[in-house]
């Protein structure tokens, strides 16, 4: 289930929280043969930054669009086996900042960047190369609808993650 | 110029704090209190450093106060009278000052701020702003809380202070020491927010310095007001020592020195001597607590300075006090550093094993005393699990760099 | 409730990934690595190669268009996320203050939006 109660509401009943399910994808213990044969998969990190307008659509008469536009991209992922995971985060406006200033903590209400755009989830790509995370990074929702995604390689060495 | 305006700041604290203690304890209600003295408390801290400190700061404010409540009341066309029980002692106020008879009663606010009706983790910043007037956000990020959610817990607190009606007076005689541990305890943690400040000894910017001096005005102005409570002059004396080794506590370059390392010359002898005769002043009452015993290890460690070396079966032997009277978690960890250093590396570490995993997991002393236990034990493999944990868990990055190059 | 952490760092941090800072560095962060799964707090993460290898994709006037380097030009950049699983923001912003990024650079806490199978 959904931990935010109204979106869980609006998201069952536009049917579409079965499939905006990264962790479910996750946990597919056979995923399909992948589009592209990575010869050393490689994990790349997509961040999405969206706009105030797409973070609008997140309720409201759009979120049906807005979300399902989400489901079927992360489906399209897990379906080429290339989605290692990710997770949508909440509005940028629920988000604690925390530096430190002249030695002490010093905590802000809002995201971290006052950019126009706003990270508003994370997404993690197994593929061959950049170009390919690419690929898959320009059909992403965040950049269809006037937003930018990010592409990043990862550590290999900090791996945490404990799958 | 930064003393000076400390010297104002002090001023407008102080009367701020004696005012919402007299009009909250007459109205019953802290935040209208403080909500018709905040704007005026702001105005104080403009106009003083040029004007100068008014003859009766607290008659200033107050009729300053008057004055904003008067436009505010005009503007929403409301009339002042809505708040009738906290003008009413406003007016008791004013003749009370015209007649020198104002009463000091911030230690009612001091301890409806620490009373037990009142979550335990607000009540350092209930105090620190019905008390001293500071704001919300200032006090928030002292305490690692988002500035909205700090000024929501403090509102709720006030709230139930007012439907509550706690009361505004000084505790039965009976009730007196559980109370007053609630009051010390909090004024302590005022001061646990300023111990990290070592930084800021560089900062041109004085106020920026964290709750230290806040800390000591608090502790000074209990033992003013108690002068018969050994406890109070306890925690004073504990904060003296604590203070007393600010200098020691950063080599010049900024590196953390451990208390054991530290330049004994660089000690504060003022601030010493005040600690061991308010230490003494104490134990005349012979009336033992936690807070004299955590003073009277500070005042064992300090030792060192006369002998060249600390005396660890004494500073044990009042570690195993205090976790009787007050059985913290620092106080157990302590006690195993000093029988380690006393009975060696075993008999602490057998210490640390009796503390419930639970409660450590997420300690850092504890885990910095185990990684140099271990250490010393040549148990390499768990040292460095340990100092992991240390390092990870550590908030100061001073401390941080320390334990990454002993590891 | 789960909270992503992001860490920003600045320049100089990300060089101490490589220079003679490194080892203080890499120390710093598997101490704290280590320290968020002792607590059994940690859901996941991964860290960042530096935003000079970043690729940033966006429409532009109905175009792709593909940029070299990040998002965003802030003075920190994201350098490493964690997932952390934590019963509410008061703890979680007490592990951000012991995050080594907390230190020269910035730590956002930002709650995840949790969906799994109905």
């Amino acid at each position: 289930m959904l931990r935010n109660t109204r979106l869980s509401a609006a998201l069952l009943a536009a049917g579409v929280a079965a499939g905006f399910t990264f962790a479910a994808a996750k946990a597919q213990t056979a995923p399909p043969e992948p589009t592209v044969k990575a010869t050393k998969p490689l994990l790349f990190m997509l961040l999405p930054y969206e706009t105030k307008a797409q973070l609008a659509a997140r309720t409201g008469a759009a979120q049906k669009n807005y979300w399902g536009t989400w489901a079927a991209y992360g489906k399209k992922l897990a379906e080429a086996g290339v989605l290692a995971g990710g997770s949508a985060l909440q509005s940028p406006s629920d988000a604690r900042t925390l530096r430190t200033r002249n030695g002490k903590p010093q905590i802000t209400t809002g995201a971290y960047s006052d950019t126009k755009e706003q990270i508003t989830g994370y997404l993690t790509l197994r593929v061959g190369s950049m170009d390919e995370a690419l690929r898959w990074a320009a059909e992403c929702p965040a950049v269809k609808n006037g937003g930018a995604v990010e592409i990043r390689p990862t550590v290999p060495t900090m791996a945490s993650d404990r799958q | 110029m930064n003393a000076a305006y400390e010297t104002v700041e002090t001023v407008a604290r102080t009367s701020y704090g004696r005012l919402v203690a007299y009009l909250a304890s007459r109205s019953g209600d802290v935040a209208g209190a403080e909500d018709a003295l905040s704007e005026a408390l702001y105005k104080a801290l403009i106009h003083w450093p040029s004007q100068g400190i008014p003859t009766r700061p607290e008659a200033w404010l107050l009729q300053t106060a008057r004055n904003h409540a008067m436009d505010e009341a005009r503007k929403r066309k409301v009339r002042q009278e809505a708040m009738p029980a906290l003008w009413q002692a406003a007016q008791e106020a004013q003749t009370a000052m015209e007649q020198d008879l104002f009463p000091d009663d911030r230690l009612k606010l001091l301890f409806v701020c620490a009373h037990p009706a009142i979550d335990p983790a607000v009540r350092t910043p209930l105090l620190l702003q019905t008390v001293l007037g500071f704001d919300a956000a200032r006090i928030a990020s002292a305490f690692l809380v988002a500035p909205a959610a700090m000024g929501q817990r403090l509102v709720r607190a006030k709230t139930k202070i007012r439907e509550a009606g706690i009361a505004f007076a000084a505790p039965e005689p009976d009730e007196l020491p559980a109370r007053l541990e609630a009051v010390l305890e909090a004024i302590y943690a005022v001061y646990g927010q300023g111990w990290e400040d070592i930084a800021d000894t560089a900062s041109a910017d004085t106020r920026e310095q964290g709750f230290t001096d806040e800390a000591f005005w608090l502790a000074r102005l209990l033992v003013q007001l108690l002068p018969d409570e050994p406890e109070a002059q306890g925690l004073l004396a504990l904060l003296l020592y604590c203070e007393s080794r600010r200098a020691a506590r950063r080599s010049p370059s900024g590196d953390f020195v451990p208390l054991s390392r530290q330049d004994s010359a660089l000690w504060s002898r003022p601030k010493i001597e005040e600690a061991e005769r308010l230490l003494a002043q104490a134990s005349s009452h012979r009336k033992l607590g936690r807070f004299q015993l955590e003073a009277a290890i500070q005042s064992a460690h300090t030792l060192r300075g006369l002998t060249g070396k600390t005396n660890w079966a004494a500073v044990a032997a009042l570690y195993e006090g205090l976790v009787q009277i007050a059985p913290t978690l620092g106080g157990f960890v302590g006690q195993a550093a000093a029988v380690a250093e006393w009975r060696g590396p075993e008999a602490g570490l057998a210490l640390l094993h009796d503390l419930a995993p639970g409660a450590v997991k997420s300690y850092q002393p504890f885990w910095a005393v185990k990684a140099h236990l271990l250490r010393l034990l040549n148990r390499t493999d768990e040292a460095n699990h340990a100092f992991d944990l240390a390092i990870g868990l550590t908030e100061d990055s001073a401390v941080r760099q320390y334990l990454l190059a002993q590891r | 409730m789960q909270y992503v952490m992001l860490n920003y760092e600045k320049t100089e941090t990300f060089a101490a990934r490589t220079n003679d800072q490194q080892e203080a560095y890499w120390g710093a962060w598997t101490a704290y690595i280590a320290a968020l799964n002792e607590a059994g707090i940690m859901v996941g993460g991964q860290g960042l190669q530096p935003p000079t290898v970043a690729t940033t994709v966006r429409l532009a006037d109905g175009k792709r268009h593909v940029q070299d380097g990040p998002y965003a030009d802030t003075k920190e950049q994201l350098a490493g996320f964690f997932i952390l699983e934590l019963p509410s923001l008061d703890d979680a912003m007490q592990w951000a203050a012991r995050c080594p990024a907390a230190s020269d650079g910035v730590v956002e806490i930002r709650p995840v939006l949790v969906m799994s199978p109905p």
